[in-house]
């Protein structure tokens, strides 16, 4: 043991390998003689390897008894062996390029494929493509990279998660997001199970922890048959994120520096102080040819005394600075192997006082042991801090980005006579708390260290049968705190401190057993495992409220008056037995069939446990003999596969009767605080898991040499016994309860199409996808729908409902509006109003005379009809251009901030369409009169809009600086970029973004944008350097 | 190492007994919580939290939305804030998507499970140290649900009724049971808690803790406001009994404004009333008084964060005769030199205890039931009993008066004007105290007196009754709406 140490310390920090006797040399070119640097040269049988340079030489010393082959490959290039012998020392080789991938190595659940091998649904991500200098988070490595795959940030808060699904919405309840499994372990994305969520406004995404340079690879399983390999929580699709390995052979030093910009892609136009007060002073007019009785309000008196006033959106948005700096080394012996990397990522917000930084230290180490035994370790560390304002909440008296559209433009930020120096709140009868004061004044920081790791041993037992053992933790420490000062509005004159710790852990063990056997043309793998995986987490919670001193904040929260002092403890865990067979004649057939068994704590006795089989099988149509006079068509795979997966994302405890806890006081003033216990929520023996079927078929075929590959898939997947916590009739004493709600069904089809257009000396290449999903509730075990989040108080503006999809929109058609020659008695209204001159009219669906939500239509559907993704690469020497656009067509949108920016009624702010409001002198067709008593708010197809889009993603140029203006250096590669993401989107969505949704991924809120964290162009310039 | 590697897979294996048990530590189970007569008296104490505080929803069934409606809509006080709901409240132009009846009707129920449950369990635990522990634990879950149902009754006719507590969704899901049935079963209750309540073996549940003298007056009230709506003579004869077994065990309060100071809380005058704390509590154990009445303006040196989002219309502020001291107590008119240009409600406000409050967090406790309302009471059921007042009837009023600084009614009055007197003496006396509406309905002048003091509002003769909240109709199908909203 101890020598292997000292082997492994020597390989670590030495290029020289063990005692050579042949040096052989070569040179590698391209097919059109350019020299290839970064060919890897190796020597079959042996672990030893070398690249070639810029000039496309390479050098190696081998033991020319242990070598015969000498192997030249190169991605995207056939690779070329040659045979040592006779002397032969010097090798001038010339690569071909090769468009197949039918070669690529493909990781699969507990194992791999050869991507010809593959029967079931997986989509690959390579390296190149995430590790773009222009992706600063996984997340945006994997947009349009996979049909069918579709990330949605529904904010643009930096640090905050995104949003994930494959294939539709599987799920009801929340947990839509795939499940992540970074080198064979299942890592912890849920918000919730890393943070309380007492600090609103900050976020952090659990996957920044990842960092996309340190990813070789990305699988994507889409099919059940696919993800059935991780059955319980396989029903959204399953993330493979295999990590980069060391290499034997030179040290290779890889530095990336980026430095970027991000703007606010566009503005709201809003009112200014002199058109607010003229409309606030219209409405008190309007209002008292009704009721006499209100007054007009100081604020708005002597509206020409008001000028433009003040552009809220620029007092809290600004330009904001990005930058990233990547360091990683990657190298080894025979013996050992090792990549070791570290990141540093410094974003800031477009919002004042919100960012986002972060530092992740990585090393992988491989080990062979012995001869049939190999062990490693990887180890990943991250520190990240995410500083955060809050937005996207449906309460304007929290959210900075709705403070500031709605704030009066008459007043200003500051205020040497008030209480901090800042104006307090607004003036108008919304009173709005000032969002300069909230962004300079509020301190919210979540930081969190995060260590993911595991070491696993494999152990050859006899040949072909093979035993893996793999240990796996992932950790954290998250701490959250805030502190809002007494004299800011949202201090509510007290202040408030919250310091909130939580730390936990999953761990992971899982042993395996696979045997492989090769009989003739066929061939046979034979897998069984075992798995067991636990989460704990505690966490202690301090509230303090009451402080007659600002000054040192969420330091010391002893100087509060009020505390509330709680701790926490969660934890689950999950069993799970595995079988799997694969088999296949001659490359030709394959079938494999697999079964599952998983428990979970989390589900009564009796229902712990399910099954989750699955099956697959694909010919490989290409291979046969009468297919061999097709010259066009050099692979051809028909697939079909059928399984099941689970869900059980629900939290702990959801099945027990929970009790809780309330004071109440007796006696004299200020009486005596007591003790009391309440009925927190319904016990639930009988709920289950929630089981996905679903059925995937099919082809994979490549023309002409793999210069144009299509794949495409059909597929159909039911979800049964939906997980959802429900609310439920209140006389019983509770609002929700979790239960089994019913089924779904998704149906659609993807396409994926990879074509090279050009090859040469200026080669174009592309990629499409595209995909359409089609999703509906077939069954509800209740009788009546399921009702969304209210939202401005309307509570049926979306519903789940059996035999429509989840998020269709409701409300009524609006008709113009009623105008002085139109009589008010005949017009239909709501039965608890009275409607006058220059109101919304409304359309009678039913024709009884009243409006009411019997009169409802359908308004729209928050699902888009399809989405797609365009990627074209240009290069020419060394000079490369990648466009990407990425669009979702055909979903409608509620743009709830518009009954706000739209309310004239002299509340709040309005946009610059109330000038185009109804007066006698302008009697407008389209928008209502202003109104001081206004009539409340009703979903129309007002607020209804086309959220249809196609963005310019990512725009990528970059060069490969000229190798003889740097040679002798040392290095061996230099490129530089420039890049901008978000850069510009073809919309008619009016709200700031079509992507975003203050629910993220919820089904309660789809397709909701009220005060969202508005989303940034980025303009990003990277220098990397290969050494 | 291959030995090592054997060891290991067999450990994995055998740590598997229990390992997928569910491992809850920092909740309790319903399942093994009540072990002891304190978990009883600490599950009661939860009833009583639920008064001041709900989990779903922020502030319990007394913080504001209670008493905020009874005078919104009525003839009492007018909206400034930009709650569209209160806007509606106020004008009449409320429908059933009104989030303050939602509130009303979920404060009510969650109360009436916890009582339910109660119930159950103090019946199932057999170890008690005395029987009077019992007694008093159950005496306490009919008080609450009879006095909860007696509530929604008011608000909203017909209701589910659930005497036993919820387990399972489905058994939750019921019909409205008729007005004489949900009668039946306050009354029953009351009349157990009545019995039930009389030995409290808690010494440190005093004060704040409802008495027989309470449900005695409660009970009166219940007949009272039923004989009104059927018009029943007998009824009002057993209010009159019940009433008298309070008549004359309590004082009125010397001065008026003594009432709503803190340190008279839950003492003289005050049957029962629901204790909230600003000073101990954590987040929601205070009302919303001083919040939501007083102005803005004296948040310098008076209560910060007043909204002043109610005010008295001027109907009621220009009714009073001159000198009676509640006009004064209950509004106030300017502060430190300043004038305002409209009266703001300070009733609440004890100027000596609580100065200047931060957020306006006030001590200040609900008053449910105090003297006054009693002797008020008793005049109206003699009313009726005797088509027009007697002696008794006069004294029971004129007591109220003078307290007030105002002169005895003559005598001589018929049935009409007696009756005319007592809902005026009402008004007088309980603005913002939750009577207003409750009071219009029962002496049948609502939709009267509503436009006497706002003309534009919009109010029918149907709005006796309040909606059944649609979200509640969503969920539980079964649930019929009341007449003039939409079906």
């Amino acid at each position: 043991m101890k020598r292997k140490f000292v082997v492994f310390f020597l390989a670590l920090f030495s290029h020289v390998l063990i005692a050579q006797e042949l040096t052989l040399r070569g040179i590698v070119r391209d097919e059109v003689n350019a020299p290839l640097l970064g060919v890897t040269v190796t020597i079959e049988g042996t672990t030893q390897g070398v690249i070639t340079n810029a000039e496309g030489v390479f050098e190696i010393q081998v033991n020319p008894s242990l070598v015969k082959i000498v192997n030249f490959s190169f991605v995207g290039y056939n690779t070329e062996s040659r045979e040592i012998g006779d002397g032969l020392t010097y090798f001038e080789i010339q690569l071909i390029p090769k468009y197949t991938e039918l070669d690529d190595v493909v990781v699969i659940g507990y194992g791999t494929q050869r991507r010809g091998d593959v029967s079931t649904a997986i989509s690959t991500v390579k390296a190149e493509d995430i590790a773009s200098p222009a992706n600063i988070s996984l997340d945006q490595s994997l947009q349009g990279q996979a049909a069918g795959v579709v990330v949605s940030q529904s904010t643009g808060k930096p640090g905050a998660p995104v949003s994930i699904r494959i294939r539709g919405t599987t799920s009801i309840n929340g947990t839509n997001e795939p499940l992540y499994v970074v080198d064979g372990i299942p890592i912890i994305t849920k918000a919730a199970e890393l943070t309380t969520g007492t600090v609103q406004g900050s976020a952090i995404n659990p996957l920044s922890s990842i960092n996309p340079m340190d990813i070789e690879s990305i699988q994507i399983l889409k099919d059940a048959s696919a993800a059935a390999m991780y059955g319980a929580r396989g029903a959204n699709g399953v993330i493979l994120i295999t990590t980069k390995r060391g290499v034997a052979g030179k040290l290779q030093v890889n530095l990336l520096a980026s430095v970027g910009v991000q703007i606010l892609a566009r503005e709201l136009e809003l009112l200014n102080a002199r058109e607010l007060a003229e409309l606030g002073n219209d409405a008190v007019t309007e209002a008292r040819k009704y009721y006499p009785d209100i007054a007009y309000g100081d604020n708005f008196a002597f509206p020409e005394r008001f000028g433009e006033g003040t552009n809220w959106q620029d007092e809290i948005f600004r330009p904001a600075w990005m930058q990233n700096y990547q360091l990683s080394l990657r190298g080894g012996s025979e013996q050992t192997r090792y990549f070791i990397s570290g990141n540093m990522m410094f974003q800031d917000g477009i919002i004042e006082y919100s960012d986002f930084n972060k530092g992740t230290f990585r090393i992988n180490l491989d080990n062979d042991l012995s001869k049939n035994v190999r062990a490693g370790v990887n180890v990943n560390f991250t520190n990240s801090q995410s500083h955060g304002v809050i937005t996207g909440v449906p309460n304007q008296a929290s959210s900075v980005t709705a403070m500031a559209m709605l704030f009066n433009p008459g007043q200003e930020p500051y205020d040497d006579d008030g209480p901090g120096g800042y104006t307090y709140e607004s003036n108008t009868i919304n009173r709005i708390p000032n969002p300069v004061a909230e962004i300079n004044e509020t301190d919210r920081v979540i930081s969190s260290n995060r260590a993911i790791g595991d070491m696993y041993l494999d152990w050859d037992i006899i040949p072909g049968l093979q035993y893996k053992l793999k240990l796996g933790v992932d950790a954290f420490l998250t701490k959250e705190q805030q502190y809002i000062p007494s004299f800011i509005r949202r201090g509510q004159d007290k202040g408030k401190g919250y310091n909130v710790n939580m730390q936990g852990n999953t761990w992971l063990v899982e042993n395996t057993l696979s045997y492989t056997k090769d009989i003739d043309r066929q061939h046979f793998t034979l897998l069984l495992g075992q798995t067991m995986q636990k989460y704990t987490s505690e966490d202690t919670d301090i509230a303090i409220e009451r402080f007659d001193d600002d000054r040192l904040g969420y330091y010391n929260l002893g100087l509060g008056m009020d505390k509330t002092i709680n701790t926490g403890y969660h934890s689950w865990s999950m069993l799970s037995w595995i079988g799997r067979i694969m088999y296949n004649y001659d490359g030709r057939y394959y079938l494999t069939a697999s079964g599952r068994a998983d428990g979970s704590s989390k589900f009564g006795n009796s229902n712990k446990w399910a099954f989750f089989p699955s099956a697959s099988f694909a010919w490989r149509v290409s291979g046969e003999d009468f297919f061999s006079s097709v010259d066009a068509i050099n692979s051809l795979k028909i697939r079909a596969s059928y399984g099941t997966v689970g869900n059980e994302g629900i939290p702990p405890g959801s099945t027990i009767s929970l009790m809780g806890d309330l004071p109440y006081f007796f006696g004299e003033q200020p009486g005596s605080k007591v003790l009391g216990t309440y009925v927190y929520s319904l016990q639930n023996n009988e709920l289950k898991w929630e089981v996905t079927r679903q059925y995937n078929t099919g082809f994979d075929i490549h023309f002409f040499e793999s210069r144009i590959m299509l794949t495409s898939e059909v597929y159909l997947k039911e979800t049964s016994d939906l997980l959802l916590f429900v609310p439920i009739n209140r006389s019983s004493g509770f609002a929700y309860a979790w239960s089994n709600v019913g089924d779904m069904s998704n149906k659609g089809i993807e396409f994926s199409l990879n074509t090279v257009n050009l090859s040469g000396r200026f080669q174009w290449r592309s990629r499409l996808n595209f995909a359409v999903n089609r999703n509906q509730v077939t069954d509800l075990a209740q009788s009546t729908d399921i009702y969304g989040i209210p939202i401005m108080n309307i509570l049926d503006w979306t519903k789940i409902s059996k035999g429509k999809p989840i998020g269709v929109i409701y409300g009524y058609k609006t008709d113009g509006i009623l105008q002085l020659n139109e009589d008010p008695a005949e017009q239909p209204f709501f039965p608890s109003k009275i409607i006058r001159y220059g109101d919304r009219k409304y359309v009678d669906k039913n024709n009884d005379g009243e409006i009411t939500t019997d009169d409802y239509y359908e308004l729209g559907n928050a699902n888009p009809d399809y989405s797609f993704g365009f990627h074209n690469r240009f290069s020419y020497k060394g000079l490369a251009l990648e466009i990407y656009f990425q669009g979702d067509m055909g979903n409608e949108l509620v743009n709830f901030n518009r009954f706000q920016l739209e309310s004239f009624d002299g509340y709040q702010n309005n946009s610059k369409v109330a000038l185009e409001r109804w007066t006698e002198e302008n009697p407008s067709n389209e928008y209502p009169r202003a109104n001081a008593s206004p009539h409340g708010n009703f979903m129309s197809d007002v607020y209804v809009e086309d959220g249809s889009y196609v963005r310019l993603k990512q725009v990528l140029l970059s060069y490969s600086l000229p190798v003889k203006w740097y040679t002798g250096a040392g290095i061996e590669n230099i490129v530089i970029s420039l890049s901008g993401n978000n850069l510009y989107t073809f919309t008619n969505y009016s709200g700031y973004d079509p992507e975003v949704s203050i629910f993220g991924g919820s089904v309660y809120g789809k397709g909701a944008d009220y005060g969202a964290y508005p989303m940034a162009r980025t303009v990003l310039f990277s220098l990397n350097l290969t050494f | 190492m291959r030995k090592a590697i054997i060891l290991l897979t067999v450990l994995m294996f055998i740590g598997c007994e229990g390992f997928l048990d569910e491992d809850i530590r920092s909740t309790y189970n319903y399942d093994n919580y009540f072990q002891s007569e304190e978990d009883l008296v600490t599950f009661s104490n939860g009833m009583f939290g639920g008064l001041i505080i709900w989990t779903w929803e922020g502030g319990g069934l007394f913080f504001n939305n209670y008493w905020v409606l009874q005078d919104l809509a009525s003839d009492n006080c007018f909206e400034t804030g930009s709650s569209v709901d209160m806007l509606d409240l106020a004008k009449f132009t409320f429908d059933e998507n009104n989030t303050v009846f939602d509130h009303n009707w979920l404060g009510c129920y969650f109360l009436i499970n916890s009582a339910n449950v109660l119930l159950t369990e103090s019946e199932n635990f057999t170890e008690y140290t005395s029987p009077d522990v019992k007694n008093h634990l159950q005496g306490e879950a009919y008080f609450m649900r009879g006095m909860l149902y007696f509530e929604l009754v008011k608000l909203f006719g017909e209701v589910p009724l659930q005497n036993f507590p919820t387990t399972t969704v489905e058994s939750a899901l019921l019909e409205r049971s008729p007005v004489s049935e949900v009668y039946e079963s306050i009354i029953s209750d009351l009349e157990d808690a009545k019995e039930l309540l009389a030995v409290n073996p808690f010494s440190g549940r005093v004060l704040g803790m409802p008495t027989p003298e309470t449900v005695a007056a409660l009970l009166g009230k219940v007949y009272l406001t039923r004989g009104a709506l059927n018009n029943d003579a007998s009824d009002f004869n057993t209010a009159k009994t019940y009433l008298e077994e309070v008549i004359g065990k309590f004082d009125l309060e010397p001065e008026f404004s003594d009432i709503f100071k803190l340190k008279n809380a839950n003492i003289g005058e005050i049957l029962w009333a629901v204790n909230f704390s600003g000073s101990l509590g954590e987040g929601w154990t205070t009302n919303q008084f001083l919040v939501r009445l007083m102005p803005t303006t004296i948040s310098e040196n008076g209560i910060r964060n007043g909204q002043g989002w109610e005010q008295p219309t001027t109907h009621l502020y220009d009714s009073y005769n001159p000198g009676d001291k509640r006009k004064t107590a209950t509004f106030i008119t300017e502060f430190e030199g300043e004038n305002f240009d409209k009266p703001y409600i300070q009733k609440y406000w004890d100027r000596e205890a609580e100065p200047g409050k931060q957020n306006g967090e006030s001590d200040a406790d609900f008053i449910y039931l105090r003297y006054a309302d009693v002797l008020l009471m008793y005049a109206e059921a003699l009313n009726e009993i005797n088509n027009g007042p007697d002696v008794a009837a006069y004294d029971a009023i004129n007591q109220v008066r003078v307290r007030a600084g105002i002169d005895s009614l003559t005598q001589g009055l018929n049935f009409q004007d007696f009756k005319d007197s007592l809902l005026l003496e009402r008004r007088w006396e309980f603005v913002m105290e939750g009577h207003r509406w409750y009071d219009l309905v029962r002496f049948g002048k609502l939709q009267e007196a509503v436009l006497e003091a706002k003309p534009e509002a919009n109010v029918k003769d149907y709005h006796i009754l309040f909606p059944i909240p649609q979200k509640e109709r969503y969920y539980n199908p079964l649930l019929s709406q009341n007449d003039g909203y939409v079906q």
